[in-house]
């Protein structure tokens, strides 16, 4: 059967792969944050909390035996094991003690929580109100430090300090947070600085009706200046926690491993980051993937560092060359460190190096990095998150396994010997992977319509017939073509001589028909005449 | 402050009174009567004519008819009155009235008018020498004596119901020519010419009571206060003071006060427990009685102060104010000045010193702790949070 001429559709792909991408978050493609055991070593016991290693249980249990105080620091609380068993001890007559935020500033804050956090904070004015009465709680804006300290007047006092607030989810690890066991000496050093935000920068003190009353001076004839704290703290007018952290960065010679929520833009931390990471020391950072963060860390990503980051990243940890390092309560940023009330832990370099081992470990683990250039081969499919310097916001955006489908313009033949060897005319071709797209895709697949070269109206048929085909020219007889209705006449054409003289076009076979019998009839009256 | 109050018993009456009112357009009455006072005994119708009207003839008509006209008002009264007798106005001297001499004393000429009004009066022997409370008329009284006509008229009011009475000695007593001071009226002064005929009760009332307002040290204040709240300042007419009213309050509520009557003495075991904090005791309206003065209802203003009856009770007290206050947290250095605060509350009566020297030390408060633990009384932490948070370890 004869195959008749007819318009053919180019099908084609490009490959985007080699799209730019710049300033992103990246999956890292790791389906679940690495589970690690604890460090030990001696007394001091570094955790990253996990189902397998909750916080509320070790607090539960230490406060089921304690005898005599108990004295807790903790921005949110929550309903836990621990706060019940805090009640008991309380009940049996040990004294129980809450530094904790303020229930008015986190209600004015409430607008800007996410859904989980205002829940947070539901739960834990709802706490205090279950509180007030058996435990003393005092509150104030900036109380941020989380710590917990069991008869720190004892001669064999215990204490943890983390990063974790005490509400359920955290202490079970669903956040990335540490928590570490702290020594007799660091408790008292603790149980110092507690008695000083007790006393001094608490604003409120919840009274056994639930309310918040103003707080007044400390009583007559009480020394706050006594037992100076040997940890690292902010609190009013003492900032060794942020000196101690510029410190160690300043003079870091090899490597920096430093994590935290957040990282304040334009402040100290992040610039001397940056300067290192200039100079060559390996510069890694673990952080949430929020706009914040990405702002603050773009220099220093672009000066060299590596960044990871987990939506719930919570830690707050320095370590520099694997000798020096710090866990602490306070983030990046004047908040924490000029104005707050934090606290931290000195690691030494035992503990600084199987700590940093165990954080690096889990970084590939955390599900994003941030990376200031890249290209989509190196990128795995799924969620990005694009900073936009310009907008100064980052964005959503996804890579998709998914082609790219794009119908180009169609094209005319004009000669039905080259249209069977046309290739895709790409050149109006855009890439949909634009700077500022939503969607990423890897390639494109581009779909061409190709139209035969159609034998115009104005010609006529000669009467000649060129290797089987019939002949046509315009008026002026200035341009000549042959034509056919299928590929097999062409081909057969072809094999019989057809030579690239005239061009080949496509006509419908009734106009070919009325042509042939026009010959014909032309013929045969030719005889007539001659006779 | 303690006031005493009563009720006042007022009578009304209509009575048919000549009263005077000003005129000081009336200069030319002063100067007359002013003369005749002069020339006491010496003042007839030529005497007027020469003297006072300047004329020459004896007989003129002036001098009797202006003489006339002077006994009419009042101001006059022939030397000689002759019951009965028709008077000469051309021979006859007079002399004052006791009206026209009032005129002449005050400088303020007075035109008698008369009048029907209804007089309040009171026989409470406080208000001695202003029994008539209030004159009120019942109708504008007219220039003149026209005893008559407003006698009838009177009659003719009350003859549906006849409530002819005595006039009231404390009105009787006024006579002619005097001036009262009206309390229920501002103490308006109204010249009292003359009260005529009979009294009549009358069916219109004043409710007004007597109130003393005494503290210790100062006059008792005496006013008359009406229904409404109209007060009016008056002179208490007899020696009341407040330590008489204290002590008689004493008596008959059984109160052990002390020497200065000011507080009552009580020990701790009688503090009520609204009164531990007040140190004040309400006390409730008590009914007193006094020799010459009467009955009155004694109210107390503010409540009496309450004194312990020993230094004791006064530790014992400020003791158990301290505790039962205690909304702030306490240090062992602190300690000494919350006793002193509470023992000067009682330093009107006792050396703080002596007051602090008995109160519960310091030594004491861990068993106060161990109560408040028991009870779950949140005042535990005022004094345990100090203790566990002091900044002090065990080493």
């Amino acid at each position: 059967m004869n195959r008749p001429i007819e318009p053919v559709i180019l099908v084609g792909e490009r490959d985007l792969q080699d799209t730019v991408i710049t300033n992103a978050w990246v999956r890292t493609g790791a389906q679940q944050r690495r589970l690690v055991p604890p460090v030990r070593v001696g007394s001091r016991e570094v955790c990253v909390l996990s189902p397998e290693q909750e916080l509320t249980v070790k607090l539960a249990e230490m406060a089921r035996w304690a005898k005599d105080v108990i004295c807790v620091s903790s921005f949110l609380i929550q309903r836990s094991d621990f706060t019940d068993e805090l009640l008991k001890a309380a009940s049996r007559g040990v004294r129980c003690y809450l530094l904790t935020a303020q229930k008015k500033d986190l209600m004015t804050a409430s607008a800007e929580l996410t859904d989980y956090e205002r829940e947070l904070v539901e739960e834990h004015k709802k706490l205090l109100d279950e509180l007030a009465g058996k435990v003393k709680v005092r509150t104030s804006d900036h109380f941020h430090a989380k710590f917990a300290l069991f008869d720190p007047k004892d001669k064999n006092p215990w204490g943890v300090m983390s990063t974790s607030n005490l509400v359920v989810e955290a202490m079970r690890g669903k956040n990335l947070e540490l928590s570490v066991s702290l020594t007799g000496k660091e408790v008292r050093s603790f149980y110092h600085q507690f008695v000083r935000g007790f006393w001094q920068e608490a604003s409120h003190e919840l009274r056994l009706d639930g309310v918040l009353k103003a707080v007044g001076k400390p009583p007559i004839g009480f020394d706050l200046d006594q037992g100076d704290l040997s940890h690292p703290a902010t609190y009013r007018g003492c900032n060794t926690l942020r000196d101690e952290i510029l410190e160690y960065i300043d003079q870091a010679t090899r490597s920096i491993t430093i994590g935290a929520w957040s990282f304040q833009p334009g402040y100290g931390v992040a610039s001397v980051l940056e300067a290192k990471a200039e100079k060559g020391v390996k510069v890694q950072v673990l952080c949430r993937t929020s706009e914040i963060n990405t702002k603050a860390l773009l220099q220093v990503l672009e000066s060299g560092a590596s960044v990871h980051g987990e939506d719930r990243m919570h830690a707050k940890f320095l370590v520099v060359d694997g000798e020096r390092g710090l866990i602490m309560t306070s983030n990046f940023g004047p908040l924490g460190l000029d104005e707050g009330f934090e606290s931290a832990v000195r690691l030494n370099p035992e503990e600084c190096g199987r700590v940093e081992s165990m954080l690096l470990g889990i970084a590939p683990s955390l599900g994003w990095e941030l990376r200031s250039r890249t290209v989509l081969k190196d990128c795995p499919d799924g969620e990005l998150r694009i900073y936009d310097p310009d907008v100064g916001a980052l964005r959503k955006a996804e890579i998709i396994p998914e082609k790219f489908q794009k119908n180009l313009e169609t094209v005319k033949a004009t000669d039905l010997r080259d249209m069977r060897a046309m290739t895709i005319a790409d050149r109006t071709f855009k890439s949909p992977n634009a700077p500022r797209a939503s969607r990423f895709y890897r390639t494109a697949e581009l779909r061409q319509r190709v139209e035969p070269p159609l034998l115009l109206g104005d010609m006529t048929a000669t009467g000649e017939v060129i290797a089987g085909l019939p002949e046509f020219t315009d008026k002026g007889g200035k341009n000549r073509a042959v034509a056919t209705s299928t590929w097999e006449d062409l081909d057969a054409a072809l094999r019989a001589g057809l030579d690239g003289s005239v061009p080949a076009l496509y006509a419908p076979r009734s106009r070919l028909d009325s042509a042939a019998k026009a010959n014909e009839s032309q013929t045969n009256k030719a005889p007539k005449h001659d006779k | 402050m303690i006031v005493l109050t009563r009720r006042l018993k007022v009578e009304s009456y209509e009575v048919s009174i000549v009263v005077g009112r000003k005129d000081p357009k009336r200069e030319d009455i002063l100067s007359f009567l002013r003369l005749v006072n002069e020339r006491y005994g010496s003042i007839n119708a030529r005497v007027t004519n020469l003297d006072f009207f300047m004329e020459k003839t004896e007989d003129h008509a002036y001098g009797p008819r202006w003489l006339w006209s002077m006994y009419d008002y009042g101001y006059i009264t022939p030397y000689r009155e002759r019951r009965g007798e028709k008077i000469d106005f051309q021979r006859e001297i007079f002399n004052l009235t006791p009206f026209g001499q009032e005129v002449v004393n005050n400088g303020v000429v007075y035109l008698p008018h008369s009048g029907n009004f209804v007089a309040h009066v009171t026989d409470d022997p406080l208000m001695k020498g202003t029994e008539l409370l209030a004159l009120v008329p019942l109708e504008e009284p007219t220039v003149g004596k026209q005893w008559n006509a407003d006698e009838r008229a009177m009659r003719e009011r009350s003859a549906t119901e006849p409530r002819s009475v005595e006039i009231p000695a404390a009105l009787k007593s006024l006579g002619s020519g005097a001036t009262v001071e009206l309390p229920a009226q501002g103490r308006e002064k109204q010249l009292i010419i003359e009260i005529k005929g009979n009294a009549y009760m009358s069916k219109a009332k004043l409710d007004a009571s007597l109130e003393i307002r005494l503290s210790p040290g100062e006059r008792p204040r005496m006013a008359l206060v009406q229904d409404g709240g109209k007060r009016v300042a008056l002179e208490l007419p007899c020696p009341l003071t407040y330590e008489i009213v204290m002590s008689e309050v004493a008596v008959v509520a059984k109160l052990d006060l002390d020497d200065d009557l000011q507080s009552i003495l009580v020990s701790l075991d009688e503090v009520r427990e609204k009164e531990l904090h007040t140190m004040r005791r309400k006390l409730p309206d008590i009914d007193l009685e006094f020799p010459r003065v009467g009955e009155f209802t004694a109210m107390f203003t503010e409540d009496l102060p309450l004194r312990p009856r020993s230094l004791g009770d006064a530790s014992r007290w400020a003791s158990k104010l301290m505790l039962e206050e205690l909304d702030d947290y306490v240090t062992k250095d602190g300690y000494g000045a919350l006793t002193d605060r509470y023992a000067e509350r009682f330093a009107f009566w006792y050396g703080t010193d002596d007051v602090v020297r008995n109160m519960l030390s310091f030594s004491e408060v861990p068993h106060i702790v161990e109560e408040y633990a028991r009870r779950g009384d949140q005042r535990l932490w005022f004094f345990q949070a100090p203790i566990d948070l002091d900044g002090g370890v065990f080493e």
